[in-house]
């Protein structure tokens, strides 16, 4: 069973192997990718592969491979904790999969009188497994302890996390339970003992029991020093040469105290033999998963690494488009991005989750995928509130080339017709505004209060009109032979006699260049430029509380 | 006394305009001022558009990170400066504004007090260095037939009970700054006005337009050079006006007069 659940589980990596490669290929990150044709991109993926994994290239691919990512340079640079969290993980698992896992086709070729049950590979083996588990606890702290990280992490997140732990926890209970094996330690003396001499077996168990920490389901007495000495030659003979004494299984060995008192019920049962299954089945889950996973960027991270640090792919049009997605594939989402981010405060009042970058890099796959939701407007509008200050790129730990993606997904998402409020809002006039926002709902800003709906805020107002000839955008609006709609004296009159409706929608209002000249030369000292603010802070509510689609 | 403030150069800066970061740091080093550099966020002035509630708070995070360093802040950025001041003005006034803020702060361990400086390069320069001081330094000065013409910057200046940073209507700063270069200053009616930044993206045309006025303003002034002292101004006039005449930064400006280069 255990031999075709592989080939299953193995069956589904490689297919999914090759549906991410697909994907690579399939998918247009924008206007100028989906320009390439898919027979080129095909070829333009197959040659970076090659050039990559395989020839000219080799020297420059291998320096990233080991720096960045055998060595996780960046991880470091972006956080020594992270990168030791990471580093604990990375290793203990990999050199798990290789010396042991894959134990028949590597350990035993390079490891002088390799056997599983001799030290110093147990004890190897149990460090590995103990560097994973801490980091994934590491890791599972810092993703509930950070802000931002807690808020991002997502069950894919913890499943990858679970898994792992569950794979290197049933490890150690199989170990353990092996070591207390009264059926294992039956058939290894059935398979590998030269006599079957009733009395020898006996003093042999007397001499596991004692120092094997097998537990036999008749009492043995260990106590009995003839017995022991007989059990020590016979084990000298026929078992040392494979087995080592289980505490330098230093974990396993310490777990069996929990089981000692229900040892026979657990070997009845077979305990062990189930355990090993579930092992056995967690990993194949794991592989099979891999690549559909986040898992996956062990592969995507390093390949990512490698296209960035070679030319080929800046050259060659259709490689660069196959890279784009590479790149967005290469996200381990571990939220460094969001961390870094600039405007990761304004998430925390706004609260679209597509501020941040390691949530909106989610998004412009499904972009690229070609898929049109709903959350595409979320991305156009949460995308919009980056001030392009580079943070993520700088801090990203897989090499993501991120603040260009986002001008790109930009571009993108004006191309498929969306719009900036403030070019939205030149679509219709104020009056036509006015009347559109008439028949909905009024969006709300809870807990802010309104200066423009105090009538004291224009009370002294005296229509002078001092703030209109300071004004530089009505000055150069009338010398561009296009004058303004509304100048910022109408408008203190239109909120004077209560048609603020009217006011959200003007051009004066939308191009105001916060300059203040209106406010510090207004003789009455009416706040003019705060309440044109406070105007687009309302257009601006009004504006995304209806979907842009229904315009 | 040891001059030490914390380090807010906005995304600009950090993002697309290292250069100017780069002489403004060297400055400070030149001129023996310490500084920290913190985990600040945005200042908070782009998304004012959009939500007052979000730029304020983004603001009190970052003022709130420098407090627990005990640190004033020094930006070279007056839309920064003017957005912190902004900020600080509103919760100083505004006590339900200040509660929730803090209750958002909280969830990070941060406090807003209050109790820490804004400070733009100029103040830093002109009040706190002072300009007997960067006087001694200037090895390389300007020759007096140089003319610079000051472009204050909307942010800093106005609304002036808010930013205090200088007479609204004639200030001096930052002429008296770039005096001790050995440049001439000149005066042009246009030197307190927009330079058209603020409206690039919404209407570049009309930006052009404001942009096109001032430079006609300096040139007819003698100007040889427009000097800055905000990234905003100095990424408008980059764009646009660099081949009619130069225009750099204060940084910039002061370091060639004090290292040569």
């Amino acid at each position: 069973m255990l031999k075709y659940s592989f080939y299953i589980s193995f069956a589904i990596f490689i297919a999914g192997l090759i549906f991410r490669l697909v994907q690579w290929i399939r998918f247009d990150l924008d206007k100028e990718s989906a320009e390439q044709s898919k027979v080129k991109r095909t070829f333009a993926l197959w040659e970076s592969l090659w050039n990559h994994l395989v020839s000219a290239q080799v020297l420059l691919m291998l320096k990233a491979f080991f720096w960045d990512g055998l060595l996780q340079v960046r991880v470091l640079k972006s956080s020594p904790l992270r990168w030791l969290t990471h580093m604990s993980i990375f290793w203990g698992f990999i050199l798990l999969l290789l010396f042991h896992a894959l134990d028949d086709f590597i350990s035993v070729w390079l490891l002088p009188e390799y056997a599983s049950t001799m030290n110093p590979y147990m004890f190897l083996r149990n460090l590995c497994g103990v560097l994973v588990l801490t980091g994934i606890f590491a890791a599972l702290y810092r993703r509930r302890k950070k802000r931002i990280v807690k808020h991002i992490s997502n069950w894919m997140d913890y499943s990858v996390l679970g898994l792992i732990a569950a794979i290197i926890i049933s490890g150690f209970l199989v170990e353990s339970l092996q070591i207390i094996s009264e059926k294992q330690f039956d058939s290894m003396v059935t398979d590998y003992m030269i006599t079957d001499d009733e009395s020898e077996i006996l003093a042999l168990r007397a001499y596991w029991a004692k120092y094997y920490s097998v537990v036999f389901e008749q009492t043995v007495d260990t106590s009995n020093t003839i017995l022991i000495k007989t059990g020590h030659s016979v084990n000298e003979d026929s078992c040392a040469s494979c087995h080592s004494r289980p505490q330098y299984a230093f974990v396993s060995f310490n777990l069996i105290q929990f089981f000692a008192p229900f040892a026979t019920v657990l070997n009845a049962l077979h305990m062990d033999t189930i355990l090993l299954i579930v092992h056995y089945m967690l990993c194949f889950i794991g592989l099979a998963w891999l690549p559909f996973s986040k898992m996956f960027h062990m592969i995507s991270t390093p390949l990512n690494y490698c296209m960035a640090a070679s030319s080929q792919e800046s050259k060659h049009l259709a490689a660069t488009a196959n890279g784009k997605i590479v790149s967005l594939d290469a996200c381990t989402h571990c939220g460094v991005c969001s961390e870094h981010c600039s405007v990761a405060p304004i998430h925390q009042v706004i609260g679209n989750d597509c501020i941040l970058p390691s949530e909106k890099i989610g998004v412009v796959l499904s972009m690229a995928a070609g898929r049109h939701p709903i959350v595409l407007e979320n991305l156009f509008s949460g995308n919009a509130v980056c001030t392009e200050c580079n943070q993520c790129t700088q801090n990203c730990p897989s090499g993501i080339p991120l603040l260009d993606i986002w001008q790109g997904a930009k571009r993108e998402l004006q191309n498929k017709g969306m719009y900036l409020p403030q070019d939205l809002i030149k679509s219709h006039s104020a009056y036509e505004w006015s009347e559109i926002w008439k028949s909905q709902k009024l969006a709300t800003l809870p807990g802010q209060s309104f200066i423009s709906d105090d009538p004291q805020t224009y009370e002294a107002c005296v229509q002078c009109s001092v703030c209109t000839q300071v004004c530089p955008i009505v000055a150069a609006a009338s010398n561009s032979g296009d004058p303004i709609d509304v100048t910022p004296q109408q408008i203190m009159n239109l909120l004077r006699i209560g048609l603020k409706d009217k006011a959200l929608g003007t051009q004066m209002v939308w191009t105001c260049a916060t300059c203040y000249m209106c406010q510090e030369n207004c003789p009455q000292h009416i706040p003019v430029a705060d309440v044109f603010y406070e105007l687009r802070n309302l257009a601006h509510a009004q504006i995304n509380f209806k979907q842009t689609g229904e315009l | 006394m040891q001059l030490k403030y914390s380090y807010f150069p906005g995304c600009k800066i950090s993002g697309q305009r290292t250069d100017y970061g780069a002489s403004t740091q060297t400055l400070m080093t030149l001129l023996g001022i310490e500084w920290v550099d913190l985990q600040f966020n945005c200042c908070g002035y782009p998304i004012r558009h959009q939500s007052l509630e979000a730029s304020v708070f983004s603001a009190a995070r970052n003022m709130a990170i420098s407090e627990h360093a005990h640190l004033d802040i020094m930006t070279p950025c007056k839309c920064c400066f003017g957005n912190l001041k902004h900020s600080q003005h509103m919760l100083k006034n505004d006590s339900a504004l200040f509660k929730r803020v803090n209750e958002r702060l909280k969830e990070e361990g941060l406090t807003y007090s209050g109790s820490i400086e804004i400070k733009h390069i100029l103040n830093v320069l002109y009040h706190d260095v002072g300009l007997d001081i960067i006087k001694t330094r200037i090895l390389h000065p300007y020759p007096s037939t140089t003319h610079v013409a000051a472009s204050y910057g909307c942010h800093a200046l106005r609304p002036s009970e808010v930013t205090n940073f200088d007479h609204p209507f004639d200030p001096t700063i930052f002429e008296n700054v770039i005096s001790v270069s050995g440049a001439q200053t000149v005066f042009w009616p246009k030197r307190t006005e927009c330079c058209g930044q603020p409206v690039f993206e919404k209407n570049p045309s009309l930006s052009n337009i404001m942009l096109q006025s001032k430079i006609s303003d300096a040139i007819e002034a003698g100007a040889d050079i427009i000097c800055t002292a905000c990234t905003y101004c100095q990424m408008q006039y980059d764009s646009l006006g660099q081949d009619q005449l130069t225009v750099m930064t204060i940084s910039q400006l002061l370091k060639k007069a004090i290292s040569g280069n």
